[in-house]
């Protein structure tokens, strides 16, 4: 078929994008943690995030 | 007794002898010659008179070509049987250079004469054309129409005959010079070749050198094209238009999943509460929210950040903590708003607002860990409102959302964070539609290339920029 190969990459792109649709894949930077302790629920604090030590933006024009 | 075996005749070659050097000079084209060339001192003897008058005294040595068919080589091209009778080559100088091609004329006693030609081994089966095309002009150019085709100019130059040998059925010689003119509808070519006395129209099909290998049984291999020739079919014709039609029908197809998606999704809001945050505030500034129940299937979450920031920024460590299994999702998300006047005029950076998305979120009772930070003040003025211990949601919330922001430097945020679950989301449909449009646009370039490969050994080649 003429068309086949440029038919076969549609397909794969239509594809892989409706599975990451419905699996809910993003590009957001988001760390995944296992086993956080349940004393998180009574002590916030005892929870250190894995973003707690980025530097932050203070700017402005 | 069985008769005996009589082989069918085969057409020979009638001889007769050169009159400038004795040599023998062989007939093929019963007797449809009128120039004949002595094969050994390359004279150009008139054919139609008996006693072979020289019409052109020997050619220079030095212009001898050899031709790649040879003389007298019968092949079966184009559902005929031909004999290779003459062979002659044709230039145009341009700005001191001469193009040469080749041309081989073919004879069959019953179909007459057909030609091949070959340029930088390029190759044309040629036949004249009795009917006479149609002139016509195209965006200012000079076209004809034939055939139901329309044939657009491609240059003309007038073409010098540089060497001839064998038979012809005209009468030719050296130095003879038309004007011939190309018009190109690929894998055709119209060529005309205009005298004081007529003007001649021929077709060009452009063919493979193979083919012609093949047919005449040649040794060896065709020699490799160079270049792209004027008539010579582009190997990305038809495939443009054919992907840009894939390529509509893909993304019809993309755009009827999202909308499928987009319905089908439950956007379902899990969690909606608004909070303060003050520097001012003593003791551990994160906390935790009350629980909620997420159903349904494993898909996306999206938290949205809602602030009143102005010219002050807020960061949030954020963890989706799934109650059950300890799973977390550990994220952080900064929301920046800066506005001012300046000599340029009004400003803004930033926005008030942010969102995250939460990939794979499965069904589950959840809570959310908070820790919002801002950049820490000496002594914030305590408010009424600042009084509220942190993290505890907001009594009159929409009264909080229509509070104005407090000055600047009192490092006060009230924001509202809304969770939701299984939200349409249409980044990777975005990234499939963009990276659909590969194809098509390389499949263009590439075509476009070779048009412009093509034309640019016209009389009008592409301009950059126009």
């Amino acid at each position: 078929m003429r068309y086949a190969g440029y038919l076969i990459y549609s397909m794969m792109m239509l594809t892989t994008a409706t599975w990451a649709e419905y699996k809910g894949w993003t590009f957001s930077s988001v760390n995944q943690v296992k086993n956080v302790p349940k004393t998180v629920r009574d002590n916030p604090g005892a929870y250190r995030s894995h973003y707690a030590f980025y530097p932050r933006y203070v700017g402005g024009k | 007794m069985s008769s005996p075996l009589v082989a069918p005749p085969v057409a020979k070659a009638k001889a007769m002898y050169c009159p400038n050097c004795g040599g023998p000079v062989e007939f093929r084209g019963f007797g449809h010659a009128l120039t004949v060339v002595c094969p050994q001192c390359l004279s150009v003897l008139d054919a139609s008179s008996p006693l072979l008058k020289i019409v052109q005294d020997a050619q220079d040595a030095a212009s001898r070509r050899t031709p790649q068919i040879p003389l007298g080589t019968r092949g079966k091209f184009a559902g005929a049987a031909w004999e290779m009778i003459g062979f002659q080559t044709r230039g145009v100088e341009e700005d001191g250079v001469t193009y040469e091609w080749e041309e081989y004329l073919l004879f069959n006693p019953y179909k007459g004469s057909r030609y091949l030609t070959c340029y930088q081994g390029h190759w044309n089966f040629v036949t004249p054309v009795e009917s006479l095309p149609e002139r016509r002009a195209v965006g200012g150019r000079p076209a004809v129409f034939f055939e139901g085709n329309l044939y657009r100019h491609f240059s003309g130059a007038m073409a010098r005959t540089v060497f001839v040998l064998g038979e012809f059925p005209w009468r030719v010689k050296v130095a003879d010079e038309v004007q011939a003119d190309d018009f190109v509808h690929p894998p055709s070519v119209l060529s005309s070749e205009t005298t004081s006395d007529e003007v001649t129209w021929s077709k060009g099909e452009y063919t493979a050198g193979a083919d012609i290998w093949k047919a005449f049984a040649l040794p060896g291999s065709a020699p490799r094209p160079q270049g792209v020739y004027l008539n010579q079919p582009s190997p990305f014709a038809g495939k443009v238009s054919g992907s840009w039609g894939l390529f509509l029908l893909m993304e019809f197809a993309l755009i009827v999943i999202a909308i499928g998606f987009g319905i089908l999704s439950r956007n379902e809001t899990v969690l909606d509460e608004h909070y303060k945050y003050s520097t001012a505030d003593r003791g551990e500034p994160s906390f935790v929210t009350k629980p909620f129940e997420i159903t349904g299937r494993t898909a996306n979450a999206e938290l949205i950040i809602h602030t009143n920031l102005i010219n002050n920024w807020a960061y949030f460590n954020l963890a989706l903590i799934n109650e059950t299994t300890g799973d977390a999702f550990d994220f952080g998300r900064e929301v920046s708003y800066y506005t001012g006047v300046d000599s340029d005029g009004s400003w803004t950076e930033g926005g008030q607002s942010s969102t995250a998305t939460i990939p794979h979120v499965a069904p589950g009772r959840y809570y959310l860990r908070v820790e919002p930070e801002m950049e820490g003040s000496v002594e914030p003025p305590v408010t009424p409102a600042t009084a509220v211990p942190a993290g505890t949601p907001s009594a009159t919330p929409s009264a909080a959302a229509q509070r104005r922001p407090p000055p600047v430097k009192v490092n006060t945020v009230y924001y509202e964070i809304i969770l939701k679950h299984d939200v349409p989301g249409y980044g990777w449909f975005w990234l499939a539609a963009l990276l659909l449009l590969i194809p098509p646009i390389f499949s263009t370039i590439r075509s476009a290339a070779f048009e412009g490969r093509r034309w640019s050994t016209s009389d009008y080649p592409p301009t950059r920029g126009g």
